[in-house]
């Protein structure tokens, strides 16, 4: 027995030494958490998460998020190339349904937000900081991730819902989720509750951000920026005096946001985002364009590019292939003096269309071309720097809450102002004129489906340009699309995924 | 144990003292294959150098001194043998080649004589591997072994697309995948497909729990364990040299060609869409007057139809007294079906094992490989995922009109109208070269102190570099002058320790025990990144730091787990007749919770060899008779490494700064997925004419690990959790004809065949239906992985408007009464009755011989199988894809003179939809490998003393399918297919030299 001891021992100790190994092992690419306990322990954590939700905002934005907006209303046909993109939503026909990605996507990416906003405002309440200005700092965070919260519901609230008026306070909108659970199976929230949460949120971001001044193009939440959102919330809810109030005092702010007034001042803003107009303009580089997948196969590239496609080959040089190009609707509504027009529209960029030359038929929209300093091929890649608030839409609001409160004389002067910079004629104010301006200013901002539920209005037909009819969808589902204001599908349906784990949801009429 | 150890010895005493008396006695030496006497075999007085040489009949004579009788008797290619002498016996030597072929794997410790196994294992020997023209031996495989499920998602050379399920799929949300285990180190399919099939001796499948369970953990889906060669001891050297060249080519072009060609289209598009005002002046403003009047057939352009293909190998096989080798190295190449794509392998192995002392073996086994590949990944392959691109995937919808050639007859690098690049051209300036460098391999050591234990230690590596060069060149138009590199390196390893002692005796020659112990670490590594920059101004300085700094980007991740696992089985047999069989094995996994890091498993089983039993003595046509049973339990940890840890991690930075959030949940609570199974069998051969081997399963999955959906509004989509059952029956049969056998020639014929059902018995949350959204397939309770999917209802004859059913108020009941023809997937979704997984799965072989020419057909199929062809959308629907190319069907269309048409009225905004007319039956049948062989008779090679053998091989594989699929191909493993390559077909001719 003594020769085989030694090998026995010899095992005994190979086997003890795995035994005694450690089981433990720990990812290298994120910190382990346990669900409980506090995940702000000082002031690095806090500032690091607090720049998660920075993050976690910019997502929210361009991409589909306003894309979508745009291409189911009046302003956009679509291209022989536009490859079935956005093609349901387009079309708003029976394949619109609770399957659609595109609406899909403004529900999961704002959720997402929102379980990142909402552990955040658990944890700082928890957060004790080392000194008062440590204190002051959290505080602050804490009011900015109200200030997103808020943001978050307002953009679902006017997707999902049907425009805020006397049923609010039956009619259903999102759930309000509050505090991350991940057991919770929350029903929906009505109109009225909905806005009444985006109030209390703003009320708790002016009070912690009143310090935060406003400036040109500020990265993170201010205080005229939790303004122009209360802008927003007023005009939705048809507080027309706070409405212009608050817009007003956005646009007289000491930061001096100012509209552009040259070609030049609108190519510094709207081509290399050097303007005076935002009153945020988020971070970005070349190196960061903070596009993230946030669900499996639910991502937001953060690039409008569906309206210019651009590419370069010899045959052509650099050429867009757009998946949309502007309606007739939406070009003829500008003179030609307006600078909007000048700097936005364009039929001189050479455009190849279904495998044939375009160029100079119609007119392309580029407000989004690309900043050229944000692509490293030369060619543009539709990238620009996000801007949630622009101060032309404090003058809209302005004039539209000023008109709509009778005060027309004060709302022909705000929206003159508006009109004089841009190098439009000067009109009176009118339902008309103003919701005109609207659709002129904001053009691709993703605001365009608010205003026709806010105003309880639809659209008749989607003509092509004239000089257009090879380039687009020339079907009558698509040239020819109407939506009266009473149009369910006004009222984004709740995504299917959702209504499956979530029983308590109920779908949106005629979905 | 003392004690039986003592009168071990006490018996062997007994032996010697004996024989003490001085003797001489005589014996003949025969061959146990035919029972030929054996010249020159060497005869020796164990512990004595009194020796003798067998004479021209195999006799001899030897003079035993004082107290020896101990006999061994060994020649050259056959196995030694010690007996104990005696006057006029008849010695038997086996020759190695069937003493190798007679061992059956078991898992751990030494292998088992066939037919004395308790568990469930088929092996498939070398010959189904040698010449089959595929990169990976696990092609070979499909039709082979009963409830091994084998199918091949993709033609893409490099692709390593087996994928492979043993008796159904055993979990709804981790893998279904076996345990590979390569000469006792697990490892992997991609590790299979970086050797060369010819090294590989067998593949064995464990499929019940007594073969299985010893594996524990991870042998929930059963165990594909691979045997490479070794040389034989005592043996001439053999050098054999194989060479093959052919053609690779796609299996099935009769689809491209069903789609319309220029004229066939613009006569479609006039007759279909005149209302939309496409008429014959349009179609000249659109398409003539740009000079776009080809007729062009794009899948020419953008695909090979005569790929080459070569693979050549070389092993030398031999041994002597103490050591065996097999040392071997080998080529492949294969170009793939699409431009671009190739897959280049080399391989060497060397496998030496020695015998050093009589108590000691030891052994190295190393294979290396080096292999390169790109794709073209226009096309998807069967993990790149949906490959909806129209230079590649979508191909077909390539309109025949734009030209190919510019007026010159020069071809365009940028084809005018599609605007598709050629691409040879783009992928010239586009490469993406991976190169994976791998070794796998062991060392081990084996010490028998004592006659009949066995401690064997053994270390081993799979491990592999892979990296990849991809660039755009700043030449390629598109780039404008502006180039990109990208590089990424992967290190992943693979390290086992297994440490196993084992024992046999018997007690009063009958009782036999086999009984072992050990223990098992492993632990697994995997470590990634890549970094890119753009702005290269220079095809030749395409380096990551030509680019400019401020594109510079990288990404790092790695990934670790670790199991340790200590294992003991018990085997006895009862005058072989009795055999029962049981063992444990303890768990722990780095993946799970704290609290839940260690399972135990366990089996037992029973065989009664009732062909020994004297009752059946008379019945001379029972050859062999056996009964099995088997049941334990199994486990499945097939998750990712950190799946149980809640995580903070890091998203985009924000303004050059670091930002966190709350990424990954975690589930502390989270273990093993665990199974039950049993195996009840017969098996046996009757009439010395058939083998069968039938056999009953059930597998029961419980705790399934499942990413558990969750809604959007908490903010994580998906969680890993143990949840719900699953149960899956069936039945696998064997059979085995030797239809005609005589002098020189023979004529086999084998089938297999499995029927599995499946049924799911408990899902998550209470609930008992989820549809998996977007996927067609939903998992419901008391029902199989079904297709539920709107049920097309054909066209309204009298309007020309698709119809859909309107599902009746339970959606889990197929329900086709009333029609709607509004459109609503989610609303319309019901059971269709289609199973996501076929229930048969079967193949059959025909082998045969005359003198020095052979045949073997391989044959395997699936039937119920249904796959939703993505591809159809496309080219099935013109109205949503009007001034593409598309089906020739299209054109049988509702107008009001023909209303039994298969396609709606294509104008009035009608279009088909995600519906069953997608949902296709992809049942098929493949002539799965077709080889003829020549072996050249000896006298013709006589003249010479170089060649021993010279055989001329013909091989086909694909070669013929027959289905009722209406798309590219039906043997992608998938609920859903879009733009994926087909599976290729492939025509070899080669030689085999042996030496």
């Amino acid at each position: 027995m003594k020769k085989y001891n030694k090998y026995l021992l010899i095992l005994g100790l190979g086997a003890f030494t795995l035994t005694s190994c450690n089981m433990e092992e720990l990812p290298k690419t994120s910190i382990s958490y346990v669900d409980g306990k506090d995940m702000i322990t000082n002031i690095e954590d806090l500032i690091r998460l607090e720049n998660g939700l920075n993050q976690s905002y910019r997502v929210t934005h361009y991409g589909q998020i306003s894309e979508a907006d745009e291409v189911m209303c009046d302003g956009f046909n679509a291209t022989v190339d536009y490859g079935n993109n956005f093609g349901s939503i387009h079309r708003t026909d029976n394949s619109f349904s609770s399957s659609d990605y595109d609406t899909r996507d403004m529900w999961a990416i704002n959720y997402w937000a929102i379980k990142n906003y909402n552990l955040f405002i658990e944890h700082v309440a928890k957060f004790q900081g080392a000194d008062a200005s440590e204190q002051a700092y959290a505080d602050v965070a804490d009011g900015e991730a109200h200030f997103y919260r808020a943001a978050s519901y307002l953009q679902l609230v006017r997707h999902f819902g049907k425009a805020y008026g006397a049923s609010s306070t039956s009619d259903l909108a999102v759930p309000l989720v509050l505090k991350y659970d991940q057991q919770e199976k929350p029903a929906r929230a009505t109109v009225a509750a909905v806005y009444e949460q985006i109030k209390a949120d703003l009320d708790v971001a002016a009070t912690k951000l009143a310090g935060v001044k406003g400036e040109i193009g500020a990265m993170t939440p201010t205080i005229d920026a939790v303004n122009a959102l209360l802008a927003r919330y007023y005009i939705d809810i048809k507080d027309y005096a706070n409405a212009a109030t608050v817009a007003k005092k956005v646009i007289n702010s000491a930061a001096g946001y100012a509209l552009a007034t040259t070609l030049e001042a609108m190519d510094a803003e709207y081509s290399n985002d050097k303007g005076t107009e935002p009153i945020m303009q988020l971070a970005g580089s070349l190196a960061e364009s903070g596009a993230t997948e946030v669900f499996d196969n639910v991502e937001n590239d953060l690039v409008n590019d569906i309206y210019t496609m651009t590419t370069n080959d010899k045959t052509y040089g650099m050429y867009l292939r757009p998946y949309f190009i502007p309606s007739k609707k939406l070009v003829e509504s500008y003179e030609a003096t307006d600078l909007r027009f000048q700097a936005w529209f364009t039929n001189a960029f050479t455009c190849v269309l279904g495998g044939a030359d375009l160029t100079g038929q119609f007119y392309n929209f580029v407000k989004y071309l690309g900043n050229p300093s944000l692509t490293s091929t030369g060619i543009p890649n539709a990238r620009q720097l996000i801007k949630p608030f622009m101060i032309g839409e404090m003058y809209l609001i302005a004039a539209e809450a000023d008109f709509r409160d009778g005060k027309t004389d004060a709302a022909k002067t705000t929206l003159n102002a508006l009109q004089a910079a841009r190098g439009a004629s000067l009109t009176e104010a009118t339902e008309e004129t103003i919701e005109n301006e609207w659709f002129k200013e904001t053009v691709g901002e993703g605001l365009r489906i608010n205003c026709f539920k806010r105003w309880g209005k639809g659209f008749d037909g989607r003509a092509a340009q004239d000089g257009a009819e090879q380039a687009v969808q020339s079907s009558a589902a698509f040239v020819g699309k109407s939506m009266t204001a009473d149009d369910i599908h006004w009222q984004w349906p709740i995504p299917a995924y959702e209504l499956k784990v979530n029983e308590n949801l109920v779908q949106n009429p005629g979905y | 144990m003392k004690k039986r150890l003592t009168l071990f010895f006490v018996s062997l005493f007994l032996c010697v003292g004996a024989a003490l008396a001085q003797t001489k006695i005589t014996g003949t030496v025969l061959s146990q294959d035919d029972g030929q006497p054996i010249i020159g075999a060497a005869v020796q007085v164990i512990g004595t150098q009194t020796g003798s040489l067998t004479d021209v009949n195999g006799k001899f004579t030897i003079t035993l001194p004082a107290g020896k009788n101990a006999l061994k008797v060994s020649y050259l290619g056959f196995e030694p043998k010690e007996v104990i002498a005696k006057n006029g016996m008849r010695i038997f030597l086996k020759s190695d080649a069937a003493a190798l072929d007679e061992v059956v794997v078991v898992g751990y410790g030494s292998g088992r004589k066939v037919g004395t196994v308790v568990g469930s294992v088929t092996t498939v020997r070398s010959e189904k591997l040698s010449v089959a023209p595929s990169a990976s031996a696990l092609d070979a495989l499909q039709g082979q072994v009963a409830g091994l499920n084998v199918l091949t998602s993709s033609g893409e050379s490099g692709d390593n697309a087996v994928s492979m399920n043993i008796h159904g799929i055993g979990s709804l949300g981790a893998s279904s995948t076996p345990l590979y285990v390569i000469d006792g180190i697990p490892s992997s399919s991609r590790t299979i497909m970086a050797m060369n099939p010819n090294d590989i001796e067998s593949v064995t499948v464990l499929k019940d729990a007594s073969a299985t369970s010893i594996y524990g953990s991870r042998a929930a889906n059963g165990v594909i364990y691979v045997t490479t060669k070794s040389g034989k001891f005592n043996s001439d050297a053999k050098i054999t040299f194989r060479t093959q060249y052919g053609r690779n080519t796609l299996a099935n072009k009769g689809f491209y060609e069903g789609m319309m060609n220029a004229s066939e289209l613009r006569q479609f598009w006039i007759d279909a869409f005149g209302d939309w005002g496409v008429t014959e002046e349009y179609l000249q403003n659109r398409f003539d007057k740009n000079g776009y009047t080809a007729d062009t057939k794009w899948y020419e352009v953008l695909q090979n139809w005569n790929a080459v293909q070569t693979q050549n190998d070389i092993s030398i096989e031999g041994g002597g007294e103490k050591v065996k080798y097999m040392i071997g190295a080998s080529q492949f190449h294969q170009d793939g079906t699409t431009v671009g794509n190739y897959y280049d392998r080399y391989t060497a192995r060397a496998n030496v094992d020695g015998r050093p002392k009589d108590w000691l073996k030891v052994g190295v086994n190393v294979n290396l490989s080096y292999d390169k590949r790109q794709r073209n990944s226009n096309w998807g392959n069967s993990d790149s995922g949906n490959a909806n691109y129209l230079a590649g995937g979508l191909s077909m919808l390539q309109n025949p009109l734009y030209p190919q050639y510019d007026e010159d007859g020069n071809e365009y690098n940028r084809y005018p109208g599609n605007n598709l690049w050629n691409p040879v051209y783009y992928m010239n300036t586009h490469p993406d070269q991976y190169l994976r460098y791998g070794l796998v391999g062991n060392a081990y050591v084996e010490i028998s102190p004592i006659k009949n234990l066995k401690i064997m230690s053994r270390i081993g590596t799979d491990m592999y570099f892979v990296r990849d060069n991809w660039m755009t060149y700043p030449s390629f138009p598109g780039a404008n002058g502006s180039g990109t590199k990208g590089k990424s390196m992967d290190f992943d390893y693979s390290n086992t320790i297994t440490n196993t002692i084992e024992y046999k005796f018997n007690i009063a020659n009958e009782h036999n025990f086999t009984v072992l112990g050990g223990m098992e670490g492993v632990e697994n590594n995997y470590d990634y990144f890549y970094a890119r920059s753009n702005g290269q101004d220079d095809d030749r300085l395409m380096n990551l730091q030509n680019g400019l700094q401020s594109t510079y980007a990288m990404s790092e991740s790695s990934t670790k787990s670790k199991f340790l696992s200590f294992f003991g089985r018990l085997d006895y047999n009862f005058q072989e007749k009795y055999f029962v069989d049981a063992s444990i094995r303890n768990d722990a996994c780095s993946r799970f919770g704290v609290n839940n890091r260690n399972a135990t498993f366990w089996s037992a089983g029973a065989m009664w060899k009732i062909s020994k039993e004297n009752f059946l003595k008379d019945y001379k046509w029972v050859n062999d008779l056996n009964v099995k049973v088997s049941y334990g339990t199994q486990g499945n940890a097939s998750i990712g490494d950190y799946a149980a840890i809640g995580r903070i991690g890091t998203l985009s930075k924000y303004n050059d700064s670091p930002t966190w959030a709350y990424t990954s949940p975690g589930n502390p609570n989270l273990t093993w997925e665990k199974q039950k199974l049993l195996t009840i069998g017969v098996s046996g051969r009757l009439f010395n004419f058939m083998d069968f081997d039938v056999s009953y399963y059930v597998r029961k999955t419980s705790d399934m690990l499942m990413g558990v959906p969750y809604a959007y509004t908490t903010g994580f989509e998906e969680i890993t959790e143990n949840v719900g059952t699953l149960q899956n029956k069936g039945i696998d049969i064997e059979l085995n004809f030797n239809i005609l056998k005589g002098k020189d020639y023979y004529l086999n014929f084998r089938t297999i065949f499995n029927y599995n059902s499946q049924k799911i018995t408990e899902l998550f949350q209470g609930r008992d239906r989820w549809q998996i959204a977007n996927t067609g397939v939903a998992y419901v309770v008391g029902s199989p992985v079904m297709f539920y999917y709107p049920v097309y209802a054909g066209v309204d004859p009298a309007d020309g408007a698709p119809m859909w059913y309107v599902p009746g108020n339970n959606i889990d009941e197929n329900h086709e009464v009333e029609t709607t023809k509004d459109f609503d997937e989610a609303a319309l979704e019901q059971n269709t009755g289609k199973k996501r997984y076929p229930p048969i799965n079967g193949g059959f072989s025909i082998t045969g011989g005359w003198k020095g020419l052979s045949i073997a057909a391989d044959f395997s199929y699936v039937l119920g199988k249904y796959l939703i062809n993505n591809d159809a959308y496309f080219y099935q629907n013109p109205g949503n894809f009007l001034f593409y190319n598309t089906s020739k069907e299209c054109a049988d269309f509702w107008t009001p003179e023909n209303t039994d048409a298969k396609f709606p009225c294509w104008t009035n905004d009608h279009v088909m939809q995600f519906d069953t007319h997608l949902l296709e039956n992809a049942s098929f049948m493949r002539l799965k490998n077709l080889q003829i062989g020549y072996d050249f008779p000896k006298k013709l090679l006589g003249f010479q003393n170089v060649v021993k053998g010279l055989k001329i091989t013909l091989t086909g594989r694909n070669l013929w399918t027959i289905t009722n699929y209406g798309g590219i191909d039906p043997e992608v493993n998938s609920n859903l297919t879009l733009g994926k390559i087909g599976n290729s077909k492939q025509y070899l001719i080669g030689a085999e030299i042996t030496f």
